[in-house]
């Protein structure tokens, strides 16, 4: 290739990568170039690679970017991506020496903690990679880090060297290729079988044991022979099923698969030891091979007998015997039992402190005060423990805590999830939850209220409150989804939530066909969803935080008052039918003596602000009441009798700029008609509509066109219709009603009139057309803001245009109430009650006296209006209360339907095949006949005590919370694939001891936490470790990381800084800005977080707002679950992030500053007890001596890079919202929050031991 | 939102995925010097051939390359757009389609090779060469913006990137051959 062509082609290449486009010629030159020289080719082509690499390359530039500009701590973190090994001499050589470099800068920590404080440098340089630079570098951490660096004494710190060495190393190990990589994943997956199923049977059969079925056999079937010869018929291989008694002993034609007490007749050991892979059991596709171990077992099992059993967890609870002498706990009993046959002992019990901070943390969620664990020490009292558990256990705490862990199973979040992932309320719902735990509501009770709360007779607000449950799921309002399709996942995803927590099921396995394992058939599956797809709740959710259907939940304190409000309206209602009784004579008596002139009065009299009456001769028109003469008759408009209406009438031109109004802003009258839409008011008149009218116009109005129209109008549309509109902001928040018919008839007189009662909804809006009530439509409903605007009241149209061009109006009237039927009718036709007043009262018709009676009820009996009066002032009460009022979505049942579904095929929604009513699988107890066949009927089935899953679920749950692993490990699947219990006999007292106390909760913790089992030591046992190293014999007391929420609560508890308010919509404490915008679609009113502030950064992690899309990232680090579907069971991992965060979210960095204000402030003057102060505070113990020698150390090496250093030390001590004391030095309170941040760190406090 | 309980299938879509993902740069190479450097069209072809890709997933056979599997049927989806585009959109002559495409595929090899020399040299560019391709390619600025940024004429910008492309390309090529020498 010539030079002349390599800087053409160069040239066409740019322009074309920058987007513009060549001319023909320049193709054509490209073309002919690229044509004619390999090496243009493979130059042309290698530059288009490059380009494509680097726009598909995020990850390596997005290291380099991070490397590059922002880090400046670059040098002590080795990035990883850095590809050493094909560097020249040279670039070997620098690197090298940036080893050394980093290797000084590590120099000069101490002994002791120095892999925290090392960690504190890593973190910070990753933090800032993991959460954007600006938040940890403003934070003043990094200049921590460089502080600490420098403070050097020389001596080498190993342990982070290798640390660093490490990681190095692993990067120049031969990297994988894709490919290669693939292949080694794909051969993983084929290794580990179906699932991760657990090993075959937690415990194993000793020799000279029998072989127990359900312990040793059936894992060894469900693993190997269910997936093609168990419960789905659909892949049922060879018409033979082994996963029942009848299938596996079945006659097959002279031969069984199982021939009991002989092996070498059953068919089953000849398939399974046969050689031949035409012939062998499982066939080698399936990737499965069985041990020898296991083919003994099978054998074995046959030989003795093949005895069947059923599914342990699907058999009856039925409560274990045990002899009360031998000890007084049954838990120790089975556990002790358990552990005999493994060799090993219990652990003695744990110290006194060790004890209290155990059952603190596990009770409440939060650690116990140095207070309270020296008063539990020093208590002599026998049952001092016991007295602790009581005084937990009756802590608000309390529920605070076990809600935390439903909230995880009920699926809880602050917004819907799918697409916008708007907000949601449904807070009030995870307020019940708290407080049921607290008032230890049975579980059964606790059941039915969430599953059926609503159909309890007479479900109290908080009954239906509780039925939120079933409400957590994630919801759409996607453009363009089918509908069915979503309420299909919303089926679904109830089943599977129920499925999981009530009966450890995977239902899920079931919607597309039959259980691979379990006896659940798919249609079973549909049975059960059926009892939820009877809702009245829509598929999309509007993106509305109160998607219906959905409840008024009054503040706490409001509610009785609110129920008693609900019942004085009934009793309202009652009390005016009964006056309506009791109100003939008296009616007689104001009847004979009535006039017609009384009925005038009468109407007009009562909260009349404005009418439209006569015009003088200077062109002013009266108002209704004396001497207020606003109206000024504009350009065009004429004012004249008419002879039809016998009245006044006005008449308007029409011209642009002819108008007329009720005065100007601010004059009294305009003050008065100032109405909200919490006021009632009414208002219309009579009204000519011309002949071809072409647009809407506004017959009386006041209602501002340059502000969204805010405001209110009486309404004709092209000549057809009228209405009303009451606005905030068009057309997002108002309301429309409309006639439904097209009443208007143009050129005839017509008395148009509209009342509203101050409900801000549609169907406080009634339409009159000649005194008749009209049938309306209201096509917006959804006001909630205000209505009122400056601009003036105008009759014949709005503030600019909606003009009524040759309309005509005659005795326009305002009222500050909403008029009844019968006022409205005598408006409209006040003849028709002079008539009847003018006739004799015994000449009246039957007609006319009902017509007056009503008239009489309405305006002029005394009681009537004293009662109606009182009504009002409830109504308004009422609407005070509703203001203050949360909403929450709650389950409600259409009406007059039965609950059905369909079995879907293959689980799709527009498969819809054989139609199912509500059923429980059959695997389980059948409903009791009386039962009814709804979410009632359901909750009830479960808890009935019948119920073989419900209780061994439930026990299994609570025990994996203290214990940190259930008896079955596996706690959301106890179907056959799920892991049996490490002590069946335990799972099985427990259930049965939780049903007879009448599922009483506090009960089974009270029972679980006094129990020696519970009470051992946790300390690590070497001998116990190398038989059991999951402890699940329980040889110690359990120990494990503390999960996110109580991490964040104990800092903030033991700082002080924990704000201890219950209940309430979410708080947004710390986290790193633009996580949200990332993910949300720019309309989503979650795009944007703002951060709260003052108290609610403070509060218990429970109730921080979770955003579905974007969970709180502190927490989602410790392995909290995203909330998108039931979750039973945490991940518990441990990864550097979680350091990170303990040591560096501004949410620690802030508790660590107040812990060491307390410190200073409550620890005395020495700095001897002020570390004793902090070890109390924290750690809730004494220090030992070496742990202080420490702690000292520590703090001198804080003190060397903070004392006299302000600028550095106020970048630590300004990270937070809270003001920093004045009275203080900041160098050495700078030095304690690093002393105290280090405290936090200690494995003690992250751990629950 | 899908988050489903794993199985194997889950873990086997997880390991195609990551294969696809890790592909995308020389994918995208190598559609777009079919494209004759035409960013829309080979954003459009691309887009088909993952979707192609993901469907035919199960055709894949474990231990071959993948580059080549999936760059023959890029092939075949350069060949239908082009027949969709109209004649004047297209920049390369039929004739050329295949040289072009054999030399991509001799290129397209060894993704990972590349991948970590382009590591090696992104960190060996120029500051202000590399300056400029982070905002490129990691912050997505186009030329016009990140003209505007500097005050240089796009032309300047472009040529900028043209020469850091050009300095990356060598820096691979002798990572390479010092590799494998």
């Amino acid at each position: 290739m010539k030079e002349t062509e390599q800087k053409e082609l160069e040239e066409l290449l740019m322009k074309q990568l920058m987007g513009e486009l060549l001319s023909g010629d320049e193709v054509a030159r490209l073309n002919a170039i690229l044509e004619e020289s390999d090496e243009a080719r493979a130059w042309y082509v290698a530059h288009c690679g490059m380009e494509g690499m680097l726009r598909e390359e995020e990850g390596l530039l997005g290291a380099l970017a991070e490397e590059m500009g922002e880090v400046e701590l670059g040098k002590v973190v080795a990035m990883p991506g850095v590809g050493l090994a094909g560097g020249t001499g040279e670039e070997e050589a620098r690197e090298e020496q940036a080893e050394e470099e980093g290797a000084d800068a590590r120099r000069g920590m101490g002994v002791g903690m120095r892999v925290v404080a090392a960690c504190l440098v890593l973190g910070v340089a990753v933090w800032g990679i993991m959460a954007g630079l600006q938040w940890a570098g403003e934070s003043g951490l990094g200049v921590v880090a460089t502080s600490v660096e420098s403070g050097g004494d020389g001596s080498v710190d190993e342990e982070v060297g290798l640390a660093v060495e490490g990681t190095a190393e692993r990067q120049d190990e031969a990297v994988l290729s894709p490919e290669e990589a693939y292949r080694m994943k794909m051969l993983a997956v084929v290794g580990t079988g179906s699932m991760d199923r657990p090993p075959t049977g937690f415990e194993a059969v000793a020799d000279g044991e029998q072989v127990d079925f359900n312990r040793d056999i059936r894992p060894i079937l469900s693993e190997y022979c269910f997936h093609c010869h168990g419960p789905d018929k659909a892949d049922r291989a060879a018409n033979l099923r082994v996963d029942t008694e009848e299938g596996i002993f079945e006659d097959l034609g002279g031969y069984a698969a199982v021939v009991p007490g002989k092996p070498e007749e059953s068919e089953l050991m000849y398939r399974v030891l046969h050689g031949d892979e035409d012939e062998v059991m499982p066939p080698p596709e399936s990737n499965k091979v069985m041990t020898p171990r296991e083919k003994e077992l099978l054998s074995r099992w046959i030989e003795e007998g093949a005895k069947w059993r059923d599914h342990w967890a699907f058999e009856p609870v039925e409560r274990p015997e045990f002899s009360e002498s031998d000890n007084e706990n049954a838990i120790d009993t089975f556990v002790l039992a358990r552990l005999k046959g493994t060799g090993l002992k219990a652990s003695p019990e744990a110290d006194r402190e060790t004890l209290a901070r155990r059952v603190t943390l596990d009770l409440t969620g939060l650690p116990p005060t140095p207070e309270d664990v020296r008063a539990f020490v020093s208590d002599e009292r026998e049952d001092a423990y016991e007295q602790l558990v009581d005084r937990l256990l009756a802590s608000p705490r309390f529920g605070e805590h076990r809600a935390r862990y439903w909230l995880d199973a009920a699926r809880y979040a602050d917004t819907h999830g799918f697409h916008f992932d708007n907000m949601r309320s449904v807070w009030p719902y995870r307020d019940w939850v708290v407080n049921a735990f607290n008032a230890n509501m049975p579980f059964d009770q606790f059941t039915i209220e969430q599953l059926a709360g609503d159909l309890l007779p007479d479900a109290t607000l908080e009954q239906k409150i509780a039925t939120g449950f079933n409400r957590c799921n994630p919801t759409t309002n996607e453009g363009g989804v089918i509908n069915e399709e979503y309420l299909s996942i919303y089926g679904k995803d109830r089943v599977e939530t129920t499925g999981t927590v009530f009966m450890g099921l995977t239902m899920n396995c079931t919607s597309c066909h039959d259980h691979k394992f379990d006896p659940l058939t798919q249609k079973e599956y549909y049975q059960m969803e059926a009892f939820f797809r009877n809702t009245t709740q829509p598929a999309r959710d509007g993106n509305k935080p109160d998607s219906p259907p959905n409840l008024i939940v009054p503040p706490m304190e409001d509610r009785p008052r609110w129920a008693e409000i609900a019942t004085k309206m009934v009793a309202f209602e009652r009390r005016l039918r009964k006056r309506e009784q009791a109100a003939g004579p008296e009616f007689e008596e104001w009847a004979a003596a009535a006039r017609p002139g009384d009925f005038e009065k009468r109407v007009r009299a009562t909260d009349l602000l404005y009418q439209l009456e006569q015009a003088d001769e200077e062109g002013s028109v009266n108002a209704a009441v004396p001497d207020r003469k606003v109206l000024t008759l504009g350009k065009g408009l004429s004012w004249q009798e008419d002879t039809e209406r016998s009245a006044g009438v006005l008449r308007f031109g029409g011209e642009a700029g002819h108008k007329i109004s009720l005065g100007r802003q601010n004059d009294k009258l305009s003050r008065e008609l100032d109405f909200d839409r919490g006021d009632a008011f009414s208002y219309g008149g009579w009204v000519k509509v011309p002949v071809g009218m072409k647009a809407g116009a506004a017959v009386v109005s006041r209602m501002d066109e340059n502000n969204s129209q805010k405001g209110w109008d009486l309404w004709v549309d092209e000549g057809s219709r009228f209405g009303v509109h009451l606005i905030a902001s068009w057309p997002k928040n108002a309301i429309k009603v409309l006639t439904k018919n097209k009443v208007i008839k143009p050129g005839e007189w017509m008395h148009l009139f509209a009342t509203y009662d101050g409900s801000g909804k549609a169907s406080g809006v009634t339409l009159f057309l000649n005194g008749k009530r009209q049938v309306t439509t209201a096509s917006v409903d959804k006001l909630s803001e205000s209505i009122r605007t400056p601009t003036p009241v105008w009759l014949g149209q709005r503030s600019r245009k909606a003009l009524f061009k040759d309309g005509e109006v005659s005795d326009i009237r305002i009222y500050e109430r909403r008029l009844s039927g019968v006022e409205v009718a005598a408006l409209a036709d006040s003849e028709h009650f002079e008539t009847i007043l003018a006739t004799l009262p015994e000449e009246r018709t039957k007609e006319q006296l009902d017509d007056l009676f009503e008239y009489y009820l309405e305006v002029v009996d005394g009681p009537m209006a004293r009662i109606r009066r009182e009504k009002g002032e409830l109504s308004t009460e009422k609407r005070g209360i509703q203001d203050r009022s949360a909403i929450t979505l709650v389950m409600e049942e259409k009406e007059g339907e039965k609950p059905v579904s369909h079995v879907l095929n293959r689980g799709e929604y527009d498969q819809p095949g054989e139609e199912v009513g509500p059923g429980v699988p059959e695997v389980l107890p059948p409903m009791a006949d009386d039962l009814p066949r709804n979410r009632l009927g359901f909750a009830k089935w479960l808890v009935s005590g019948e119920h073989p899953l419900t209780a061994r679920v439930t026990v299994n749950r609570y025990w994996q919370e203290l214990f940190g692993t259930g008896l079955v490990k596996s706690s959301e699947d106890f179907g056959v694939m799920g892991e049996p219990p490490s002590h069946p006999k335990l799972i099985d007292w427990l259930a049965a001891e939780f049903m007879d106390s009448g599922w009483d909760v506090k009960h089974l913790f009270r029972s679980i936490v006094t129990s020696d089992t519970y009470k051992q030591s946790s300390v690590f046992r070497e001998d116990a470790y190398r038989i059991d190293p999951e402890n699940r014999f329980l040889a110690r007391g359990p120990r494990f990381r503390l999960d996110a929420e109580v991490l964040r609560d104990q800092a903030l508890y033991v700082s002080g800084l924990m704000v201890d308010t219950m209940g309430g919509p979410g708080v947004r404490p710390y986290q790193p800005p633009g996580l949200w915008k990332v993910v949300a679609y720019p309309r989503s009113d979650t795009a944007n977080f703002v951060q709260d502030e003052g108290d609610k950064l403070y509060r218990r992690t429970l109730y921080t707002f979770w955003k579905r899309t974007s969970p709180p990232p502190s927490l989602s680090i410790l392995d909290a679950p995203e909330r998108e579907n039931c979750v039973v069971r945490r991940e518990r991992t441990n990864t550097p992030l979680q350091a990170l965060v303990m040591m560096n979210d501004p949410q620690f960095v802030e508790a660590s500053r107040h812990l060491a204000i307390r410190v200073l402030r409550e620890g005395g003057a020495e700095r001897s007890s002020r570390i004793e102060r902090l070890g109390w505070l924290v750690l809730q113990r004494p220090l030992e001596e070496d742990e202080r020698a420490v702690l000292e150390e520590s703090l001198a090496i804080f003190e060397g890079a903070y004392l006299g250093n302000e600028e550095d030390a106020r970048g630590l001590l300004e990270v937070g919202e809270s003001p920093v004391p004045g009275d203080l030095d900041v160098g050495e309170l700078a030095a304690w929050v690093m002393l105290a941040n280090q405290m936090m760190n200690l494995d003690e406090v992250v751990n629950k031991n | 939102m899908a988050l489903t309980r794993k199985t194997p299938e889950h873990d086997e879509n997880q390991a195609f995925t990551d294969l696809m993902r890790e592909h995308q740069g020389p994918l995208r190479g190598y559609v777009l010097s079919m494209m004759g450097g035409d960013h829309a069209a080979t954003d459009d072809v691309l887009q088909e051939t993952n979707l192609v890709l993901f469907k035919k997933a199960d055709q894949f056979e474990v231990g071959t390359s993948f580059m080549a599997w999936a760059s023959r049927v890029a092939f075949f989806e350069v060949m239908r757009a082009r027949r969709q585009m109209s004649r004047d959109r297209l920049v390369l002559d039929d004739g050329l389609l295949d040289l072009v495409a054999a030399e991509a595929e001799v290129q397209g090899d060894r993704y990972e090779a590349k991948s970590k020399a382009l590591a090696f040299c992104l960190r060996k560019l120029g500051e202000r060469q590399r300056a400029m391709v982070l905002k490129r390619y990691y912050h997505g600025r186009t030329v016009a913006e990140l003209a505007a940024e500097t005050g240089q004429r796009a032309n300047a910008v472009s040529q900028l990137l043209f020469r850091a492309r050009q300095a990356l390309m060598a820096c691979v090529e002798g990572y390479r051959g010092r590799a494998q020498g």
